[in-house]
């Protein structure tokens, strides 16, 4: 399940894991993905936001748990044998996000991705790097850092995203 | 090995050197007939001077070479260690922190100008003692001198009718290529019979390492005058002296030989005394430099192990075999052990945060022209390596406070009928699984009153409150900023600056801080720290369905009570806790735990934990104990560090995710 050895056959084309949401099917890069995890017990931590389920143990680390359907304003759903836990390495902190099912990891050439600012309002479009196209179904792509507030002051990576949009 | 590798050791030593360095100069200072302190110095310069040479730090090896002079100088009662010669030598130790802190910065000590000072330490010392030595070795050398080898060809070659001839050569002033000449000679020399001696040795004068003259022994048969003569042929000859060494010389050489010999003998056995001294030296601090990273990676490990063991011990109790169970015991003891004994390694005494005070209430007291004398007690007091680097400059921010604002001048001081000289306390001693630092003076204490009324300016109280507030309570406005900035009344101005900070700095090493003052007395400042950072006793409690563990070292009491023994005052519930009323928390709702087991008119017992920091207490209701547990604190990390009611969280031995309860926000 570790998607870090995953090798691209082109350059051009990013690697997205593609999992749903309330029957919506989004992408998200590999780049900073660390692994696709099994639910497992979450431990409930006080004060916290509503969206953070908790922490969880994850080979001896704590790591904490969003639900992605609360962070997206989506109502919770019971966990079942589908339900994952994508873990992210954002370079500032690693975090968990609970997605109802992850269904494959894909290809997606740059040239297919389409902008989102003018199929949503400008707040929802920041979330997303845009909407691909793969034959009947459309895919969201999620901007995860803004999704997780991250302030990430590496230039670099800027210049990369823009790229990819 | 590159030199970058040996940075870091330059580094790490020089800065212990110079911390040597300063102590010893607070020893001469007042004791300015301490030979003892004079020698450190001594050698402390001497060391840093070979390390710099070594790194090839120019300024930091001339002011160490100047610096070494001038205590020479006082070495040899040339000169006394006044006032002006200590605080030369202080402002020598500023110079080489700066110059080290700049091979930190930039990796050179260039940049900062020492030659002012370079030139008042010479002009302590006068004539620079350097050449009177340099000239005494010339003149050694020039004389004659056989070892016993070469005294028995001399003596065999004159009883077989050989002549043994002592040439000294010198060349002439203008002579370019000084080797290539003295190897003519050299060949010439050897043309008439064997060299036996050369003084300079046969590769100095290669290497250009000679003045203008050498000497050499030869044994030869031929006439003196037949050299003389070749010899003088040799282009760029200044001057050549002859002598034949007959019997009579041999004998007075060899009486000084004998003499020398002994003398060699007597160094030798100096020599052995000192190595035996400084062997006894190294057995008695035998130590290694670890990378506190590799210290870190262990005791990670031995996080996991304990973790492992927590594991293990868990499954065992469904099982009755014997053997294992003991097993199972042994192992714990063993982890255990591991554990204090990489904790151990971690520490270190407080000493190394201690040292550097003499110097700072030194500096004070002069800047405040009060007289002030430091005691410290419990130097010897160990505590975790990363709590020592940490503390230090909170450290030093109250002992500037305790002379800058709690101690009274000395006009002050004695006509409130007190002793001229005002003390600073610092003391350190452990407390349980607590390292107790306070920092104390024998000042005029800290008007509350004061603290109170700009507290009121501040409108950090309500007026209507006021009345209410403990002398504690009241204190603890002096940590907060708006109070302490303000600084305008008298005798507590400035005692807020920077308060914020150190109390912070404290809490963010999971400690807590207290002030005591006494009027006319003085003030205390009380730093309680934990022994350690990462791995803890914890009591694991139950509330509702969750799990919450307790750092032991702050729980004082458990309780079982009725519910009728909780009282109500106004909307807070209190317990009268040994004739005190203390407050009452009730874990569920402070922590919004659903589905609460326990039904609140049931009058059953209900388990109290008694939790203290410092002198406050407080009780929390949980719903049932479930053990006391070794725990390894794990970080929440970044993305979680707005939960102030959670210092971490542990994993126990079944995998389960506990939180660690931080008491400093649940009371």
């Amino acid at each position: 399940m570790n998607d870090k050895n995953s090798t691209s056959s082109n350059i051009n084309d990013s690697q997205f894991i593609v999992f749903e949401l309330e029957n919506e099917r989004y992408g998200l890069s590999v780049v900073k993905t660390e692994s696709i995890e099994r639910m497992t017990q979450i431990t409930r931590v006080p004060d916290s936001s509503e969206y953070v389920l908790g922490i969880i143990n994850l080979r001896g680390d704590i790591i904490p748990v969003l639900s992605l359907r609360l962070k997206m304003g989506l109502k919770p759903k019971e966990y079942d044998s589908d339900t994952r836990i994508i873990v992210i390495d954002t370079g500032i902190f690693r975090v968990g996000i609970v997605v109802d099912s992850v269904i494959e990891i894909i290809n997606i050439s740059e040239m297919g991705i389409q902008s989102t600012i003018e199929i949503l309002t400008d707040r929802e479009s920041q979330l997303f790097k845009g909407v691909y196209k793969s034959g009947n179904s459309v895919i969201m792509l999620l901007d995860m850092d803004t999704v997780l507030g991250v302030e990430d002051s590496n230039p670099k990576k800027e210049i990369k995203d823009a790229a990819i949009v | 090995m590159s030199v970058t590798q040996y940075m870091e050791l330059f580094i790490e030593e020089s800065k212990e050197q110079l911390q040597m360095l300063n102590q010893f100069l607070l020893e001469i200072e007042s004791d300015p007939h301490s030979l003892h302190g004079i020698n450190e110095i001594f050698r402390v310069a001497h060391t840093l001077k070979g390390m710099a040479g070594t790194m090839g730090f120019k300024s930091i090896t001339s002011l160490t070479h100047a610096m070494e002079n001038a205590l020479d100088a006082i070495k040899s009662q040339k000169l006394k260690p006044a006032r002006n010669v200590t605080d030369i030598l202080f402002e020598c130790l500023d110079v080489l922190e700066s110059l080290i802190e700049n091979v930190i910065n930039t990796g050179s000590d260039n940049g900062i100008d020492i030659k002012m000072l370079i030139s008042g330490l010479d002009s302590l010392t006068g004539t620079p003692v350097e050449q009177q030595s340099e000239s005494n070795d010339i003149q050694n050398q020039n004389e004659m001198w056989f070892d016993i080898y070469q005294l028995k060809i001399i003596e065999e070659s004159i009883t077989r009718g050989f002549i043994t001839y002592f040439i000294k050569v010198q060349l002439d002033k203008a002579c370019l290529l000084k080797s290539a000449r003295a190897y003519v000679i050299f060949k010439t020399i050897e043309g008439f019979g064997d060299i036996i001696q050369s003084n300079p040795s046969v590769q100095d004068i290669e290497q250009e390492k000679f003045d203008l003259s050498f000497s050499t022994v030869v044994i030869s048969r031929t006439d003196k005058d037949v050299i003389l003569n070749k010899l003088y042929n040799i282009f760029e000859v200044d001057n050549i002296f002859l002598k034949q060494i007959t019997k009579d010389d041999l004998d007075k050489v060899k009486s000084t030989t004998r003499n020398s010999e002994g003398a060699e003998n007597l160094n030798q056995s100096q020599d052995s005394a000192l190595s035996k001294s400084t062997q006894t030296n190294l057995r008695l601090g035998k130590s290694i430099r670890v990378d506190t990273e590799r210290l870190d990676h262990l005791m990670n490990l031995v996080s996991e192990l304990i973790i492992i063991k927590n594991r293990i011990q868990g499954t065992d109790r469904h099982n009755d075999n014997q053997v294992l169970t003991e097993a199972v015991e042994y192992l714990g003891k063993v982890t255990t052990d591991i554990h204090d004994a990489v904790m151990k390694v971690r520490m270190v005494q407080v000493e190394t945060v201690f040292n550097r005070f003499p110097r700072v209430v030194r500096d004070l007291a002069l800047s405040t022209g009060k007289e002030v004398k430091l005691n410290t007690y419990g130097a010897g007091t160990e505590l975790d390596r990363i709590i020592a680097d940490e503390i230090g400059d909170s450290l030093i921010h109250l002992i500037r406070n305790a002379v800058d604002h709690g101690l009274e001048s000395t006009n002050e001081r004695v006509a409130a009928g007190k002793s001229r000289i005002g003390n600073i306390d610092l003391i350190a001693y452990h407390d349980g699984n607590n390292v107790v630092l306070v920092v104390g003076d024998d000042g005029k204490g800290i008007e509350i009153d004061k603290v109170l009324k700009q507290a009121l300016s501040k409108g950090l109280v309500k007026e209507s409150e006021a009345n209410k507030l403990s002398e504690r309570e009241i204190m603890n406005f002096l940590f907060d900023p708006r109070v302490s900035t303000a600084g305008k009344i008298s005798n507590i101005s400035g005692r807020g600056v920077g308060m914020d900070a150190v109390k912070s700095k404290v809490e963010s090493l999971g400690g807590i801080i207290e002030i005591e003052t006494a009027k006319g007395k003085g003030s205390k400042f009380i730093i309680r720290l934990p022994l350690t950072l990462s791995i803890i006793q914890a009591l694991v409690v139950k509330v509702s369905a969750e799990h919450y563990a307790i750092p032991l070292n702050s729980i004082r009491e458990i309780l079982n009570v009725k519910s009728s023994f909780i009282k109500r005052l106004r909307d807070q519930e209190v317990i009268n806790y040994r004739d005190v009323l203390i407050p009452l928390v009730r874990l569920d709702k402070r922590l919004n735990t659903s589905n609460s087991e326990r039904d609140d008119k049931h009058d059953g017992p209900i388990t109290l934990v008694i939790l203290s920091k410092g002198e406050r207490l407080s009780a929390i209701a949980v719903d049932d104990l479930v053990g006391q547990q070794e725990i390894v604190i794990k970080s929440l990390g970044k993305y979680l560090s707005e939960i102030k009611v959670l210092s971490g969280a542990t994993i126990l031995g079944d995998g389960r995710v506990v939180p660690i309860l931080d008491i400093n926000h649940l009371i």
